[in-house]
Formats: C-alpha cells, sequence, structure tokens
C-alpha cells in the first residue's frame, strides 16, 4: 500500500517543477527523439550508417560505454567517505551520486544495446534460456557486473528513499552489507570493463597490465569532477543542501586521482617510445600519426593539455580556490578523460589491424545523434530520480497517512525542526 | 622389320603397364613409402605424340640445332645445355626418353623432370609441390609436372592479378614507406 | 540426418506437421507483443517465419526436427530476398579427421585466383573477402609494411612476396574465448564455425582476432541473384543475414563432403596444400613433417591450423 502512494507521489512530483524544470525536461525529449529517429535508421539498414568498419570495429558508441562505466564507478568515492569515514556530510548527498551510478550504467548499456549488430537477440544471452560463455567471455563477465551494479544501487538508493519517505529513519546495519558489496562491485565493473581489453592479446596497445589501473585512476578522477559539477548544479538551480566540506573531499580525490592518471600516461608514454617497435604502432598512430594517418592526434594531445591544465589549478592553491577555475578544472578533466579513455583508447587498439592495414574513423552524424539522444535519456534519467530523490529527502514527499504519522510519533513542528538542522 | 617389331614389343609392353594408370617400375621404386597416387592424363590435349606421323623411324638428325615449322623454336630450360632430343627420344620419337635411355609416355614426363629436380620431385609424389585435383580424402590423382610447366620454357609467366577487396567508400588506403633501416644498401 | 524429403515421405507426416504448426501457433499466442516489433529487415517476410526466426534456438541444442524446419527457412529466406531458390543442407563434422591447410610462400604468385573462388563459393558480398594477399617486401616479414589492395598490371612483382591470409582456425582461438553467446566454437574437425542465427553482432570476436580474420555484415549482403551458389550449408555458404559476423570456414560444405576448399581448386600454382591432420600419409603432413614450415604469430599461443613453407 506504501508502495503504491510512494510511486504515486513521486510520480506526482515529477510532474510538478518551474519554467526551467519544463523547459529541461522538453529540451531533453527532444534530443531523445532526434536520437531515436537516427536510431530507427541504424536498425533499418544496418551498421552501415556509421563510420565503423571491419577495420574499426568498435567505435563511439563503445567509447563511449567505456567512458560511462568509469563514472558509474566512480559513485563509490562517495560512498566510501560517506560509510567507511562516517562522514555525515557526504552521507546527506551520497544518494546523488547513487543516482549518478545509475544513471551511468543505464547510459552504459544503452551504448551496447545501440551498438550490437543484432539487438533482436539480446535474448542469447540470458543464461539457460540462451547461452551465457561464462566464466570465459569478458563480456559475460561485464553483464553480470553491471547488471548487478544496476540492481544493486537502485536498491540501496529506493530501500534508502522508500523507508524516508515513510518516515522511517533506517539503520545501518539493515543495509551495510550491501553498501560493502557496493563498494567492492564498483570497482570491479570497471575492472572488468579495462579487462575486456586487455584480455586481446593480438592487440598490443591494448594488451597491457597496466590498463585496468589507468581505468580505475581515470575513473577516480572524472568521475568525482562529474559529481562535482552536479552537486553544485543541484545546491545553486534547487537550493538542495550540499556541505562544502563535501565538495572538498571530492576535490582532493580527484586531485590524487588526476595526478595518478597523468603519471601512468607517462608510464605508457615511455614504454611504447623510448624504444619503439611493431607493437607500439597503436601508440604511435595515436599520438604522431602513422604514414600519415593522424586524425587522433590533435584530440589526444588536446585531452592531455586539458588534465595537465586541470591538475595544475587543482595543485595550486590561489588557483583552485577561484570558484570559476575550480569548475572550469572540474569540466576539463571530465572532458580530457572523456577523449583519453573513450576515442583514445578504443580507436588506436584497431589501427593499424592485426594484420597492418590502416584505416582510420571518426563518428558520423548518425552516431553522435544516436549518443546525444542516450546522454539525454541519461540526464532526463538522473533528473527524474534525483527530483524525486531530493524531495524525499528534504521531506517535502511524505507518506500522508495519518496512521503513519501516529506510528512515526512525529508532529508537524519535529518535522520542520530536523529540516531547519539539515539546512 | 622384325627389329621394328622387337623395338615395338620392347617400349611396348613397359608404356602399357605404366601408361596413365597407378604409378610402376621407376616412379614406383623411387619412393615406394610415396602415398599412391594418379596423375591426370592430359588427354583434352591436342595428341602431339603422333609425330610419327611425320617423322619416320631412324630419321631424325641428331644434331643440335634451333629447328623449324611446328616445333618449339626456343629452349628456355637448363641454360643452353638442353636440346629437343635431351628429353626426346630420337629414334622412338612418340616417346620421351630418361637420362637411362628408358621410354616413357608423354603422361610420365615427370620421370624426366626428376632426374635433375630431384628435391622438388620428392616433394611432389609426396603432396608438398604440385596440385591435388582430387578430393582430400578421395583417390589421390595429382596434375604432371607439365601441367604448371612447360617443359620448354618452365617459368612461370607473371599475369594480371584479380582485384582486391573492395574498400568501404569514406575510408582511405595509406600509402606506405618502406622503413629507411630495412635496406641498408639502399639508404 | 533426415533430409526435407524424409520427412516428407513419413506416413504421419501430415500429423508432424500440423503438430509443429499448433506449436508455433502457440508460441506466437504467447508473444503478441514480440509480434508486432518484429521487422521485415530481420526476420524473414510472413509472421510465421519472423517468429521462428526469433526463438530459433543455438544449433547444439536443435532437435533434427528443428534444424530441419531452420534449413527449410533460409531457403525460403534467400527465396524471398534473393528471388533464388537455395538448397541448404546441415554437414556435420567428419569422424577422425582434423583439417589442416598449408600455403607454399614460395609459389604463391598474389593471383588472387583464391580469393575471387572463395567469394563465389561461399556467396560474399563485395566488402567480405575471407580470404585477404598480402604483398609483402622481401627480406621483411613486416605485416604493417604489407599491402593487401595492390593493383599491379603484373604479379608478382620484383622484391615482393605474396602471403595468403584468412581464418587460421586456431586450436586455442581467441574468438570462441570472447564470444558472449557462444555462437562460435571449434567443432571437432577442427573448423571453427559460427551459428549466423545466433550471434548478436558484438563483434568482441572480431577485438579478439589476432589475425583480423573475422568479417561484420554491416548492412543486408547485396548478392547478385544470378550468380548466388545454390548449394549451401548451414555453417557455410548460405546467405547470412544482417549485422552478424562471418568468417572462412574452410568450405565446410565441400570440405565434410570430401571436397577440396574452393580456394585450393582455385589455386593456379598448387601453392596451397590442405587435408586431414589425422592421416599420416596425407600430403599436409608430409609438409609439415618435411618442410621448414611457420605460423603467424605463433608466440600468441592461439595454435593456428594454416602454415607456412617455402621451397627456397
Amino acid at each position: 500500500m506504501a508502495l503504491l502512494l510512494f510511486f504515486r507521489d513521486v510520480f506526482r512530483e515529477l510532474f510538478r517543477g518551474s519554467l526551467l524544470y519544463w523547459g529541461w525536461i522538453v529540451f531533453l525529449w527532444a534530443i531523445i527523439a532526434m536520437g531515436g529517429w537516427s536510431y530507427i535508421g541504424q536498425l533499418n539498414n544496418g551498421l552501415v550508417v556509421t563510420n565503423m568498419s571491419n577495420q574499426v570495429s568498435w567505435g563511439f558508441y563503445i567509447s563511449n560505454f567505456t567512458f560511462l562505466v568509469g563514472v558509474a564507478a566512480a559513485a563509490v568515492m562517495l560512498v566510501i567517505p560517506a560509510y567507511i569515514f562516517d562522514r555525515k556530510d557526504i552521507r546527506d548527498v551520497v544518494l546523488l551520486g547513487d543516482t549518478m551510478a545509475v544513471t551511468a550504467v543505464m547510459m552504459a548499456m544503452l551504448f551496447v544495446i545501440v551498438d550490437i549488430g543484432r539487438p533482436d537477440r539480446i535474448w542469447h544471452m540470458i543464461p539457460i534460456i540462451g547461452r551465457f560463455n561464462f566464466p570465459a567471455s569478458l563480456l559475460a563477465w561485464d553483464v553480470i557486473v553491471l547488471s548487478g551494479y544496476l540492481l544493486l544501487n537502485l536498491g540501496i538508493s529506493f530501500y534508502l528513499l522508500f523507508n524516508h519517505y515513510q518516515g522511517r529513519d533506517v539503520k545501518l546495519k539493515a543495509y551495510l552489507p550491501f553498501i560493502m558489496l557496493a563498494i567492492f562491485w564498483a570497482i570491479s565493473i570497471h575492472t572488468v570493463t579495462a579487462f575486456l581489453y586487455s584480455a586481446n592479446t593480438g592487440r598490443p596497445f591494448w594488451h597491457d597490465a597496466l590498463l585496468a589501473p589507468r581505468f580505475i585512476a581515470s575513473a577516480f578522477c572524472s568521475g568525482p569532477a562529474l559529481a562535482i559539477i552536479i552537486l553544485q548544479l543541484v545546491r545553486k538551480l534547487v537550493g538542495y543542501p550540499v556541505r562544502q566540506s563535501a565538495i572538498d573531499t571530492l576535490r582532493v580525490t580527484m586531485t590524487v586521482a588526476l595526478q595518478i592518471t597523468l603519471f601512468f600516461v607517462i608510464a605508457e608514454l615511455f614504454t611504447d617510445f623510448y624504444f619503439e617497435g611493431a607493437h607500439s604502432a597503436s601508440a604511435h598512430y595515436l599520438f604522431f600519426g602513422l604514414h600519415g594517418a593522424a586524425k587522433l592526434t590533435p584530440w589526444i594531445w588536446s585531452a592531455l593539455a586539458l588534465l595537465v591544465i586541470a591538475v595544475t589549478i587543482l595543485m595550486i592553491h590561489s588557483l583552485r580556490r577561484n570558484p570559476v577555475l575550480f569548475n572550469i578544472a572540474c569540466v576539463l578533466t571530465v572532458i580530457g578523460v572523456w577523449i583519453e579513455k573513450g576515442m583514445g583508447l578504443v580507436i588506436p587498439g584497431y589501427i593499424p589491424t592485426p594484420l597492418g592495414e590502416i584505416f582510420e574513423y571518426l563518428p558520423n552524424a548518425t552516431e553522435i545523434r544516436i549518443s546525444l539522444g542516450i546522454l539525454a535519456i541519461g540526464l532526463l534519467t538522473f533528473t527524474l530520480l534525483a527530483k524525486a530523490g531530493m524531495a524525499i529527502e528534504r521531506r517535502q514527499l511524505r507518506l500522508r497517512d495519518d496512521i503513519e504519522e501516529e506510528l512515526a510519533g512525529l508532529t508537524d513542528d519535529e518535522e520542520n525542526e530536523s529540516a531547519e538542522k539539515l539546512a | 622389320m622384325l627389329r621394328l617389331l622387337s623395338v615395338i614389343i620392347a617400349v611396348a609392353i613397359p608404356c602399357i603397364l605404366v601408361a596413365g594408370e597407378a604409378d610402376s617400375g621407376q616412379a614406383a621404386q623411387r619412393y615406394p613409402e610415396a602415398p599412391a597416387f594418379t596423375v591426370q592424363p592430359r588427354n583434352e590435349q591436342p595428341k602431339f605424340n603422333d609425330c610419327s606421323r611425320c617423322h619416320e623411324e631412324g630419321d631424325t638428325d641428331p644434331e643440335p640445332r634451333r629447328l623449324k615449322t611446328r616445333h618449339v623454336r626456343e629452349i628456355d630450360h637448363g641454360g643452353n645445355r638442353f636440346w629437343c632430343l635431351t628429353c626426346h627420344d630420337g629414334d622412338n620419337i612418340d616417346f620421351l626418353r630418361t637420362s637411362s635411355n628408358e621410354n616413357i609416355d608423354f603422361d610420365q614426363s615427370y620421370l624426366i623432370c626428376g632426374t635433375c629436380h630431384a628435391d622438388r620431385q620428392k616433394d611432389w609424389y609426396f603432396g608438398g609441390h604440385g596440385k591435388r585435383v582430387s578430393g582430400w580424402q578421395d583417390e589421390r590423382v595429382i596434375l604432371a609436372c607439365t601441367e604448371c610447366h612447360d617443359p620448354h620454357k618452365p617459368a612461370v609467366e607473371p599475369r594480371p592479378p584479380k582485384p582486391h577487396t573492395a574498400i568501404r567508400i569514406g575510408l582511405e588506403r595509406q600509402e606506405h614507406q618502406p622503413p629507411a633501416t630495412s635496406q641498408v644498401w639502399n639508404r | 540426418m533426415t533430409s526435407k524429403k524424409d520427412i516428407k515421405n513419413k506416413p504421419d507426416a501430415i500429423d508432424y506437421y500440423r503438430r509443429a504448426f499448433l506449436k508455433r501457433l502457440g508460441i506466437t499466442a504467447a508473444a503478441t507483443v514480440g509480434a508486432t516489433s518484429a521487422h521485415a529487415a530481420w526476420g524473414g517476410k510472413t509472421l510465421g517465419d519472423a517468429f521462428a526466426d526469433f526463438f530459433q534456438q543455438h544449433y547444439q541444442r536443435m532437435s533434427a526436427q528443428e534444424l530441419q524446419e531452420t534449413l527449410n527457412r533460409i531457403e525460403r529466406k534467400a527465396q524471398q530476398q534473393y528471388g533464388v531458390e537455395i538448397s541448404c543442407t546441415d554437414t556435420p563434422p567428419l569422424e577422425g579427421v582434423v583439417f589442416g591447410y598449408a600455403i607454399n610462400v614460395s609459389k604463391c604468385k598474389g593471383y588472387r585466383d583464391c580469393v575471387e573462388a572463395c567469394a563465389i563459393e561461399n556467396n560474399l558480398p563485395a566488402d567480405i573477402r575471407y580470404i585477404h594477399v598480402l604483398e609483402m617486401n622481401e627480406g621483411s616479414t613486416s605485416l604493417e609494411l604489407a599491402d593487401r589492395y595492390y593493383e599491379h598490371e603484373m604479379v608478382p612483382v620484383e622484391g615482393k612476396y605474396y602471403l595468403p591470409v584468412q581464418c587460421m582456425q586456431c586450436d586455442n582461438p581467441p574468438c570462441v574465448r570472447a564470444c558472449p553467446v557462444e555462437a562460435t566454437w571449434m567443432d571437432s574437425d577442427g573448423i571453427v564455425v559460427v551459428d549466423y542465427d545466433w550471434c548478436i553482432g558484438c563483434r568482441y570476436c572480431m577485438a579478439a582476432c589476432p589475425y583480423a580474420a573475422r568479417f561484420f555484415n554491416w548492412t543486408r549482403p547485396k548478392l547478385v541473384s544470378e550468380r548466388i551458389n545454390k548449394n549451401t550449408n548451414y555453417f557455410g555458404n548460405r546467405p547470412r543475414p544482417v549485422g552478424v559476423v562471418e568468417k572462412c570456414h574452410f568450405c565446410t560444405q565441400r570440405t565434410r563432403m570430401g571436397r577440396q576448399p574452393a580456394c585450393q581448386e582455385a589455386c593456379p600454382t598448387g601453392a596451397r596444400i590442405f587435408g586431414n591432420l589425422l592421416d599420416p600419409n596425407s600430403e599436409i603432413r608430409y609438409v609439415l613433417e618435411n618442410k621448414a614450415v611457420y605460423r603467424l604469430k605463433e608466440d600468441l599461443g592461439t595454435e593456428p591450423k594454416f602454415w607456412y613453407f617455402s621451397d627456397r
């Protein structure tokens, strides 16, 4: 019963909003429609409408998938201080981090669905009904860890929100095991995604032990950067109380992770270029071009430049204290990692092909449109989930049932008091 | 007359045994452990081994020279060491002769090739060279050397290649440059 | 393996077909939502075929009857899509056979007769060729500097040698390990086959293959109806659907019937040697035991069943 009321109230909340809110929703739907239109074209004609080829058989979709799995994993950077280090200020915003994780995983899965050639055959992956090549196939592992992470985060968030909606305090003991599981699971989703690439011995650019550490490091700087931007936005636009200490913690995480990421990049550059052999061909293509093909070189150097600028801002106190510069650093981090881990990782693995062919790839309009559509779906999901979640957390959404109120034992005054303490 | 008859008999019997059928005689003794095979006879090709229509027995001029009319003019085989009667038997013009003066049919020409190209021939007997035209588990039928190598000009001539795979529209072929290191003498 | 004819001649054939039809009807009723979304581009043209296509099981799980129905459906689809009447059979692997292939590099002149013969035999669209002939520089084995798109007046060209590559039918195939739905596996005769009706088109196998030997159908293959090879089999040259991966399969429609693969037959120089590795008297065994053979990227541990050797 309470569940039905919960959904009813949440649904109502989603249709309540300012002009800005509705403008945003309509804008997102417009982009979703554009992406959907392109996707229908892709379904009709096959993946030939993209710029992928037999030589470069994974492209923009999988690049975005890789980046988004990292963002999803980085929610753990909020969960750990909230629960392990018992930081109350971060505990208040951890649900936003969970929402970001859920949205990112959902977007990642959508990118995989638009990338595969036969989405009508996805049921082939279901164990028992279909055939699931577990544990041999890293893709099978990825399906398990991503689905599990999605369910885990949805479950924990829903559990918390539903109980808060009913005015009940939640005992940490009840869900701490799941939190612990989620922490390890978050690391695992990105490690498995890295293993997806590093398992391929035929592609020396990917077949690198450092790939999984690089993934985690770059996830832990781009994820918190994104979280910082989102938290500041909800604080500004919606007035949701976000303590500056929470943002400071994220900033420290992000800075250290960014330094580690750049160190790993330096390690890769040295290993590839100190003594170049055939195994360095892909790295050579990425950074310097190969036999005249050099479409990605401006991108990777820009990405590295952005990351260096970001880390410089973050490391110099006077620069970092400037809110404008600080936010620029966050944005640059997200963009830099998106390039470096997305296109800067996936595409050079295919150039040159294992038998030496060089054919370049850049996404075309169809791929960009579909990707924007998925991004819009993600933003829409995040907006809706966050709106409902924040309403519940701010006690604006409560189970208005007299019996429940009596049971909870709270009067209106007491409720308002505790609401004030939070702000 | 009697001499002609005896020659014919002396030649015909081994030829009947050897002509176009399962290998025996020289060949079998050469590589007894080789898997059995049949050489695909040259039955589609015009029979040139009715040379005796023009040549009477014993009228072949043994002098090495360049021949005219109906004959191969140039022999691009073995430097300048060969001429027609190296392989063709002047006394039995419908047959070839091995280096040990055995007469063999045109379908057994491979026996001559192996005199010089022994390694290659061993490969051919066992299947490491040449072309198998039967199924991989059927009776083994292989092509004679002369099916690919014209004995008068054995080197295989260059010819145009078939087209390459279609390149996806929008992709550009990269021009490969050879590296400086591999050809030190060309730097 | 019962053929279409056998089933038709059975006394209760009508009963059998009716039961099969009712079963299909049941599935139809149960999945009405799926019905309306069955797009013409993916299934057959008829609703019944579209459903059967959608629910088609993995090859290794199909009963003989289901397999026969699948083969019939493939034939119907070819009729609808290309207007040709093909025959599609199932060719299971032969007992006591493991196939191997060897290329005599000194004999290959780069004619690409094999490439063309394979394309004709296996109903390949213009952008897919299972075989590629790499023009390599003499004195180097560098694949990066090789060219497979050479266009010359005459081949062979001075200073180059030619290396044909195709699926190596590895004994330890990375692609089989990579596939999340087990749509590709190594059969008992050593051939790595792809179930085209099970593949979801994720292309992870293409990323995993160290020989770039797998190809994707980015669109529905455009075949010229007059030139379609009508003798097809399930794992081989039957017309493939859009969105699935395919590769050289050592011509299963030929080799499992005792014939040579199309490439071997087409090679005019006899550079290709194919046979049963388990037969000690085979030509391939002679080559492997007597010639200096090598395999590509052997250090990766893929154990390819495709060797190269040279006379020189």
